[in-house]
């Protein structure tokens, strides 16, 4: 089958066979159509690899579920290269309405957070990345779904109960194992709906256990969220234009999370909201 | 953009992380590196009277943004990222009127009068030379400058 992953406006095409379309549309949030020829970026999944288009290469897929979790994490990472809008490396949780933007650089912490806080009853927006509006200010979520890397490609004991068969997936991509949660789940973010944002909180490593939350100076602000921001030179200072006022109003904070302590980062997260 | 340990092979995922140069908070009366750059062969003095013939031109491939009276500039060609103090705005802004070296030390001189000349000096050339190096600015023959 042959469908067409969208997203405003936005396409990649994909031929494989039709349960893998679904369970890549379900996991990403992506709607999709079929019937249509192949136009543009086209990815294809043969037995044991995903051809991406162009430049991007093949992906190695010893398993189904190799292929399933590979083509669930880069059909939206090629809409979303496509798109080229402002967006931020940074997980997003939502309490009460208002957002806190976990902005860090790979391997951090913010996939380990934003579990927490969604187990715990927060809403996620996304673990990794999240759309900017720079005239407003406000986020919303993009079409992709959480990562989880494990030691082994299987759905960690906690969340058994949690989730339904059709909304996680696990395999591995390149060379790390991963779970990944869909968008349906409930809990996560609806694309398209938007959130004030609330706190900035740049996430480091702490050298102990102990978790802090320190207020974080404007150079230090402004660098994190140049570092951290997802757009090519087309946008320029776009981003920060949207996230100035948080920088301006001292609403950005530099969290310390105490090693191998996700639970009390939360807490900290929640009550000094 | 960043490749994967997939050899060769530019993954969107980890596209996501663009690399960025240290903001710089650049202070005409703090920093100071000696300049070398192209200086090969010239004496300290000569490279004066070689840069004070060359005018000091901004890139048009600029991003600029002021906040809270700094200003914020983006190399849109390299992405790098320079954050100007108070002072460094004031310089960036007089480069319009004063294009030279030599016109902007006097200018930031006259601006800074409590501040020793020769520390602001070194100050105001490391700045330009960083604005240089990342590209913000570029030194052309003054006859050239139009």
């Amino acid at each position: 089958v042959i469908a067409r992953f969208q997203w405003r406006g936005h396409f990649v095409s994909m031929q494989a066979p039709q349960p893998v379309i679904e369970r890549v549309a379900k996991l990403s949030g992506l709607e999709y159509s079929t019937g249509c020829a192949v136009e543009g970026w086209h990815v294809e999944a043969e037995k044991h690899r995903l051809l991406l288009p162009g430049e991007h290469g093949d992906y190695p897929c010893e398993t189904p579920g190799d292929l399933l979790v590979t083509a669930a994490l880069m059909v939206p990472a090629l809409i979303l290269w496509k798109a080229d809008l402002p967006t931020l490396h940074a997980a997003t949780i939502v309490k009460d309405g208002q957002a806190d933007l976990l902005l860090g650089p790979g391997s951090v912490g913010k996939t380990t957070l934003a579990l927490e806080a969604w187990i715990a009853g927060w809403q996620v927006v996304g673990d990794d990345v999240v759309l900017v509006d720079p005239a407003s200010g406000m986020i919303e979520a993009m079409p992709k779904p959480m990562k989880i890397r494990q030691q082994d490609a299987v759905l960690p004991a906690r969340l058994l109960d949690r989730v339904s068969e059709a909304d996680w997936a696990a395999g591995r991509i390149l060379d790390e194992h991963v779970v990944i949660l869909g968008r349906g789940l409930r809990g996560m973010a609806p694309l398209g709906e938007r959130y004030p944002v609330s706190r900035l909180l740049l996430l480091e490593r702490s050298e102990d256990s102990q978790t802090s939350l320190l207020p974080a100076d404007k150079y230090t602000a402004i660098a994190a969220i140049m570092e951290q921001r997802l757009a090519t030179s087309k946008q320029g200072l776009e981003l920060l234009t949207g996230l100035r006022g948080l920088v301006a109003e001292r609403r950005v904070f530099r969290l310390q999370v105490g090693r191998g302590n996700p639970a009390s980062a939360l807490s900290f997260i929640r009550s000094s909201a | 953009m960043v490749r994967s340990s997939h050899s060769g092979v530019v993954c969107p995922i980890q596209w996501l992380s663009t690399c960025l140069d240290p903001l710089l908070r650049a202070t005409p009366a703090v920093s100071f590196t000696a300049n070398k750059q192209g200086s090969e062969g010239m004496t300290m003095t000569e490279i004066s009277e070689h840069t004070d013939q060359m005018r000091l031109v901004k890139s048009v491939h600029l991003d600029v943004d002021e906040f809270e009276g700094e200003l914020i500039l983006m190399n849109l060609e390299s992405q790098q990222v320079v954050m100007l103090n108070a002072a460094g705005l004031a310089l960036w802004h007089g480069l319009e009127k004063v294009p030279t070296r030599r016109a902007a030390i006097e200018l930031v001189t006259e601006a800074l009068p409590s501040v020793d000349p020769g520390e602001t000096e070194r100050g105001v050339d490391a700045l330009i030379n960083r604005l240089v190096e990342g590209g913000f600015l570029r030194e052309v023959p003054e006859t050239a400058a139009g």
